[in-house]
C-alpha cells in the first residue's frame, strides 16, 4: 500500500541502488564459486583417485572441484571487465543495455528489501536453534508473533490467534493425527507442563 | 491395469488428496513468483504421512494447481507464477485490460485439460512399451543418457553456458556428500552421519524453490486484482473456433518437447507462442490480447509437464525440474521411478497415471469456476501467508528426517536460491544434477564393475554409443552456436 | 474489506486450536523418578533408522500397535532415516537408559556401521541392551528363468571352475549381499564378482532383468514380486533352514556349504537400561509374535516372524559380529 507509493517515487534511484547491490552480489558469488572449488579439491586429496577399476572416490571432486575454479574465475573477469568498461553514468539506456548482457533483465530478478531478507533469514535460524530446547509450540509461537507483529504490522489479537494455531493446533495435529513427531522441550520444566 | 488404477485414484480418500492439492496448489500458485515447482517443493512435507500413492497423486494435483494459479497472475496482474506461463502475460493481460480476462482464464483452463490428458494418454500407450525397451538401459546406457541429459541442460537452460555449467557443476558437487558408491567411503560429511547419506533432497529443493522465491520477493507489495464475474468465463463461438487450432498445437509442441530430458515447460510455451506468430490465421492481433497467445502456450506447458512423466517413469531420468521435485518425492517414499516400476510396483504406478487424469479434470472443474474465489485469496494480506507457508517449510525440512540440521540446510540452500536469482544462475541445471549426480557416479562404477575395469563397455553397446554421439553433438551445436552469436554482436543468450 | 474473512477464519482457527489442545491435556503430566516397578509411566519412543514404509519400518509399527496395547502406554515411531541407521544407532546409545527410548536394529547395518572405522561411529555392540529379534530375512540368490543354474550346487561348481566369470548385484560394499559373496568364496572356493548398486535395489533389478548381471541377490521378502511375474528363477536361500516363503528351494546349507546371511530385523534399549525393564518389554513382544493373528499380520507385508528373546537375541548379536568381522578383510581387500 504506502510501499507502492515509496517504490514509485524512488524508482530510478531505487534501480541504480538495486543495479550496484547487484553487481557487488555477482563479484561475491563468483569468488565465492572459486573458493568452493578450491576447497572441493583440497577436501578431496585423501580419497583415492583411481582404482583398478577406473575411477576412484576422488575422482569427481577433484574435477568437478578444477571446473568450479575455472568456471568462477572466468565469470569474475566478465563481470570485472563489465564493471570497467561502464562509466559512472547511472541509471541511462547504456548502463542498462550492458547489465542486462551480463547479468539479468531488470524484469527478471523480482525486488527484494534487504532487512526484510536479514530478518527472515535470522528468524529462520532462531527458530532453528530454539526448536529443540524450547520445544516447537513455544519456539513456533514466538516465531509467528514476531512475523505478524513486527515484520507484518498486524493487530495483536490476529497476531496471537494465528501464532497459538500455527504453534499449538500444528504441533496437535501433526502429533495427534497425522503421527509426525515434532521436538518436544529439553527443559524440563516446560516438558512436564505438555510443551 | 488403468482401470484398476481408475478405481485406487477415485476412492474416497485418494480424491481427497487430490482435491486438498489441487486447491493448496493454487493458492500458492497465486502467491507472487511461485509456480509449480516451488509450490510442489513448500507443499511436500504434508504429504511424508500419507502412503506413497497419497503423496504423489497431492503431489500431481499440487502441481497442476500451481501451473493454473500461477496462469491466474499472469492473465490478471501480468506476473507470471513460474517461466512456464511469462508467454501467457502478453497477450492475457492485455485481454483483462480489455475486459476479456474471464475468457482467458477458461480457455487456458480448457486447453490445459486438453493438452495434459492427450500427454498423459500417450503416457499410458507408450509407458509399457518403453519400460521394456528401458530395461535395455544397462548402466552403460544410463550412464550416456544422463550425459545427453546434462548436455542439454548446459546448452539451453539459462542465458549463459558459463552460468549454466557452473550451476550444474555446484548441484554434482553437494551429490557428492555422503558415503561414495566406489568405496564406501564418507565424503565430505565432517564426519557427521546425518550426511552419510548425502544431503537429503526435500530441505534443499524446499529451500532453493520455496523459500529462496519468498526472499527474492520479500520487497514486493501486495497486487490488488478484480474478479471477473461469471458470465464473463463463458469463451464465444469466436472464442472457440479461434483458440481450437492453437491448442492443437500447443498440445503437440508440449508433448514432443517435454520428451526430451532437461528441457524445462517453458521452452514448450515459448516455442508455442512463437509457432502462433508464424502460423496462425490472426497472427497480427497477437499480443494485443488475441486469444490464440494464451490458449497455445498454457495447452503446451501443460502437455510439456504430462509428457515429461514418460521418461520418468520409464527410464527413471526426471525432465524438469517440477518432475525432478516428484522424483524427490518418490525418492523420499522409497520407490525409485524407472523400468522396473511396472513390474514391481503396478498398482501404485497405474493409480498415479489414473490420477493424472483425474487431476486434470479436477482442475478444469475446479479451478475455472472458482476463479473469483481465488482472486479473493490475494486479498489475504501477504504477511499472514507468509508467516504462515515459514511455519510450514520449517516442519517440511525437519519432518523429512526429524533432524534440525535439515531446517539450516533449507535456511542455506534458501539464501542460495536468493543469491541465484539475483546475479542471473540459474537454478534448474543445479536441480537436475544433485538429483542425477548419484545415478551418474554408480553408473559409471557399475559399468567399469561389468566390464572389469575396460572403457570400451560405453563405445562397444550400440546404444550407449549413439546416446555419446548425440550429447557430444549437443554439447558442440551449443558451444559453436554461442559462439557465432557472440561473434555476431549478439547476447549470448540461449533464450530458445 | 480484508478482514472479515480473515476474521472468521481465525475465531474458527482458535476454536479449534484449543479443543485440540484441550484433548491433547490429558496425557501430558507424569514425571519425577521412578522405580522399574512403575514401568512404563509414560510413552516410548521407538527409532528406526530407515525412511516410513520401509520394510523395517513396516516391522516396527505393527510392533509399536500391539506393545502399545500390551504395556497400555504410547509408543510412537520416530523415523531417523539417514546413514543406513547410524544416526538412529548414535541417538539411542546417547538416550538415558530408563526404558522410554528403543530402537529398530537391524543386521549387518548395527554391526558393519562398528567394524568399519571410515564411519567413525560413536558406539559399539557395548552400548545397546538386546530386547528381541523379530525378523528374519534370508538373502536369496536368483537367475534368469532360461539359465542353466537349477541348485545351489551348479552355482557353486560354476563358479569354482570359472573363478570371477559371474557377476552378482549387491546394494552397495558392505551390504549383506556383498559379505554373502565374501562368505561363499571363503567357505566354498567358488569366486563372483560383485556389482554394487548402491543407488538401490531398484537399479540392480533393473539391471539383472536387463540382462547386463547373471545373478540377482536379495532378501526373500523382495524376491516375491518378481516371483510372481515370473522374471526370476530362485536358486537357493542363503540359511540354515528353507524360507517358508519359498519351501521348494534349497537352502546352501543343504547343498553341504556353510553359508548363511540375512538381514535380521529386533529391538534394543541402551546399554544399563535396568534388567526388569528389558525382560518386561522382551516379554510383551513374545507375547504378540505367539499370537497366529501377528502371525498373520507380518506373512502378509511379506516379514517372516522370528522371535529370539533377550538373551538369545544377545547371543546372535555377538555370533554374527564374530561372523562379519571375520569377513570384512575380504570385503575391504576385494576393493582396492
Amino acid at each position: 500500500m504506502n510501499a507502492e507509493a515509496d517504490t514509485l517515487v524512488g524508482d530510478s534511484q531505487a534501480a541504480v541502488e538495486r543495479e550496484r547491490r547487484r553487481r557487488w552480489l555477482s563479484i561475491a558469488s563468483a569468488v565465492v564459486v572459486t573458493l568452493v572449488g578450491a576447497a572441493a579439491v583440497i577436501g578431496s586429496r585423501t580419497y583415492p583417485y583411481w582404482t583398478p577399476l577406473g575411477p576412484g572416490p576422488g575422482f569427481f571432486p577433484r574435477w568437478l572441484g578444477g571446473i568450479l575454479v575455472v568456471c568462477g574465475l572466468l565469470w569474475l573477469v566478465q563481470v570485472l571487465r563489465a564493471t570497467r568498461t561502464t562509466p559512472a553514468r547511472h541509471a541511462d539506456g547504456t548502463q542498462e543495455a550492458v547489465a542486462q548482457a551480463i547479468l539479468v533483465p531488470e524484469d527478471e530478478a523480482p525486488e527484494y528489501s534487504l532487512p526484510t531478507v536479514l530478518a527472515i533469514v535470522v528468524s529462520l535460524c532462531v527458530l532453528a536453534a530454539t526448536l529443540e530446547v524450547l520445544g516447537y509450540q513455544i519456539a513456533m509461537f514466538l516465531f509467528v508473533l514476531f512475523h505478524l507483529l513486527v515484520l507484518g504490522r498486524r493487530r495483536l489479537l490476529l497476531s496471537l490467534v494465528l501464532a497459538l494455531v500455527c504453534s499449538v493446533g500444528v504441533f496437535v495435529v501433526f502429533t495427534r493425527f497425522l503421527t509426525v513427531p515434532l521436538p518436544a522441550s529439553s527443559i524440563p520444566f516446560l516438558r512436564d507442563m505438555g510443551f | 491395469m488403468l482401470l484398476d488404477g481408475f478405481g485406487a485414484a477415485l476412492s474416497p480418500q485418494n480424491l481427497a488428496f487430490a482435491l486438498i492439492g489441487c486447491l493448496l496448489g493454487t493458492i500458492l500458485g497465486l502467491l507472487p513468483g511461485i509456480g509449480s515447482t516451488a509450490g510442489m517443493a513448500i507443499l511436500i512435507p504434508l504429504t511424508l504421512a500419507l502412503d506413497p500413492a497419497g503423496a504423489i497423486i497431492m503431489l500431481a494435483a499440487i502441481f497442476y494447481g500451481g501451473a493454473y494459479g500461477g496462469t491466474i497472475t499472469s492473465v490478471l496482474l501480468n506476473i507470471p507464477g513460474e517461466g512456464e506461463s511469462a508467454i501467457t502475460c502478453i497477450d492475457g493481460y492485455q485481454m483483462t485490460l480489455k475486459g476479456r480476462a474471464g475468457v482467458a482464464l477458461t480457455t487456458a483452463g480448457i486447453g490445459s485439460f486438453i493438452g495434459g490428458t492427450v500427454a498423459t494418454l500417450a503416457l499410458v500407450i507408450a509407458a509399457e512399451p518403453l519400460s521394456r525397451l528401458g530395461l535395455k538401459i544397462g548402466p552403460p546406457e544410463f550412464f550416456s543418457l544422463v550425459l545427453i541429459g546434462l548436455a542439454l541442460l548446459v546448452g539451453l537452460v539459462g542465458r549463459s553456458v558459463l552460468l549454466g555449467i557452473i550451476s550444474a557443476t555446484l548441484g554434482l558437487l553437494i551429490a557428492m556428500v555422503g558415503i561414495d558408491p566406489v568405496m564406501g567411503m564418507p565424503r565430505f560429511t565432517f564426519g557427521d552421519p546425518h550426511f552419510f547419506d548425502g544431503i537429503s533432497y526435500v530441505p534443499v529443493l524446499v529451500g532453493l524453490f520455496g523459500l529462496g522465491e519468498l526472499l527474492a520477493t520479500s520487497g514486493q507489495a501486495a497486487p490488488r486484482p478484480t474478479a471477473p464475474t461469471l458470465r464473463e468465463l463463458i469463451p464465444s463461438r469466436m472464442d472457440a473456433r479461434r483458440s481450437a487450432p492453437s491448442i492443437a498445437r500447443g498440445t503437440v509442441i508440449g508433448g514432443l518437447v517435454g520428451l526430451i530430458p532437461g528441457v524445462s515447460s517453458a521452452i514448450s510455451s515459448l516455442l508455442a507462442y512463437s509457432t502462433e506468430k508464424k502460423v496462425a490465421r490472426h497472427r497480427d492481433e497477437l499480443g494485443t490480447g488475441a486469444i490464440e497467445g494464451v490458449a497455445a502456450p498454457e495447452t503446451a506447458n501443460n502437455s510439456h509437464s504430462n509428457a515429461a512423466f514418460i521418461p520418468l517413469f520409464t527410464l527413471g531420468i526426471p525432465a524438469s525440474p517440477a518432475i525432478a521435485v516428484l522424483m524427490g518425492a518418490f525418492l523420499q517414499n522409497g520407490i525409485t521411478p524407472g523400468p522396473t516400476l511396472f513390474t514391481e510396483e503396478p498398482e501404485l504406478i497405474w493409480t498415479v497415471i489414473a490420477s493424472l487424469f483425474v487431476g486434470n479434470l479436477l482442475l478444469l472443474l475446479l479451478n475455472v469456476p472458482l476463479v473469483s474465489l481465488w482472486t479473493r485469496i490475494l486479498a489475504i494480506p501477504y504477511s499472514v501467508l507468509r508467516a504462515v507457508i515459514f511455519a510450514f517449510i520449517v516442519i517440511g525440512s525437519y519432518a523429512v528426517s526429524n533432524s534440525v540440521i535439515d531446517i539450516y540446510i533449507m535456511v542455506a540452500f534458501g539464501v542460495i536460491g536468493f543469491v541465484f536469482r539475483q546475479v542471473g544462475l540459474p537454478l534448474a541445471p543445479l536441480v537436475l544434477t544433485l538429483i542425477l549426480g548419484p545415478f551418474l557416479e554408480s553408473a559409471l562404477r557399475q559399468s567399469l564393475q561389468l566390464s572389469r575395469g575396460s572403457f570400451s563397455i560405453f563405445v562397444d553397446r550400440p546404444l550407449s554409443l549413439a546416446f555419446l554421439v548425440v550429447a557430444a553433438v549437443i554439447l558442440l551445436a551449443s558451444v559453436f552456436s554461442a559462439s557465432l552469436k557472440r561473434r555476431a554482436g549478439l547476447p549470448t543468450d540461449a533464450e530458445v | 474489506m480484508k478482514s472479515t474473512p480473515l476474521r472468521i477464519a481465525a475465531v474458527a482457527g482458535a476454536a479449534l486450536t484449543l479443543t485440540l489442545a484441550g484433548c491433547a491435556q490429558t496425557d501430558g503430566g507424569a514425571s519425577g523418578s521412578e522405580s522399574a516397578a512403575d514401568y512404563p509411566s509414560k510413552g516410548i519412543e521407538l527409532l528406526v533408522g530407515y525412511d516410513a514404509g520401509g520394510p523395517t519400518d513396516t516391522g516396527s509399527r505393527l510392533i509399536a500397535e500391539e506393545l502399545e496395547k500390551k504395556l497400555d502406554t504410547s509408543v510412537t515411531v520416530t523415523n531417523k532415516p539417514s546413514a543406513n541407521s547410524q544416526v538412529a544407532y548414535t541417538e539411542l546409545a546417547q538416550a538415558e537408559p530408563d526404558g522410554y527410548t528403543m530402537s529398530a536394529i537391524t543386521f549387518p547395518s548395527a554391526i558393519v556401521t562398528v567394524l568399519d572405522e571410515s564411519r567413525g561411529a560413536d558406539y559399539d555392540r557395548d552400548s545397546f541392551a538386546p530386547v528381541a529379534l523379530q525378523v528374519v530375512d534370508p538373502t536369496a540368490v536368483a537367475v534368469a528363468p532360461d539359465s542353466e543354474f537349477d541348485t545351489p550346487e551348479d552355482l557353486v561348481k560354476y563358479a569354482q571352475e570359472n573363478p570371477g566369470e559371474l557377476q552378482a548385484t549387491t546394494t552397495g560394499v558392505g551390504s549383506n549381499e556383498h559379505f554373502a559373496l565374501a562368505q561363499l568364496k571363503e567357505a566354498a572356493d567358488a569366486d563372483i564378482a560383485p556389482v554394487h548398486f548402491a543407488d538401490g535395489s531398484t537399479k540392480a533389478t533393473t539391471a539383472f532383468l536387463g540382462g547386463n548381471v547373471d545373478i540377482l541377490l536379495a532378501n526373500v521378502s523382495d524376491m516375491q514380486p518378481l516371483i510372481d511375474a515370473g522374471d526370476v528363477k530362485v536358486i537357493g536361500v542363503m540359511d540354515a533352514e528353507r524360507s517358508p516363503f519359498l519351501p521348494d528351494v534349497e537352502t546352501f546349507t543343504e547343498a553341504g556349504h556353510d553359508v548363511e546371511i540375512s538381514s535380521s530385523r529386533g529391538f534394543a534399549f541402551p546399554a544399563d537400561t535396568p534388567e526388569e525393564v528389558v525382560e518386561e518389554v522382551s516379554d510383551a513382544i513374545g507375547e504378540i509374535m505367539e499370537d497366529p493373528a501377528f502371525e498373520e499380520k507380518m506373512t502378509q507385508v511379506g516379514l517372516a516372524p522370528s522371535y529370539k528373546d533377550a538373551e538369545e537375541y544377545a547371543a546372535y548379536w555377538d555370533e554374527t559380529e564374530a561372523q562379519f568381522s571375520e569377513l570384512l578383510p575380504l570385503v575391504q581387500e576385494e576393493q582396492q
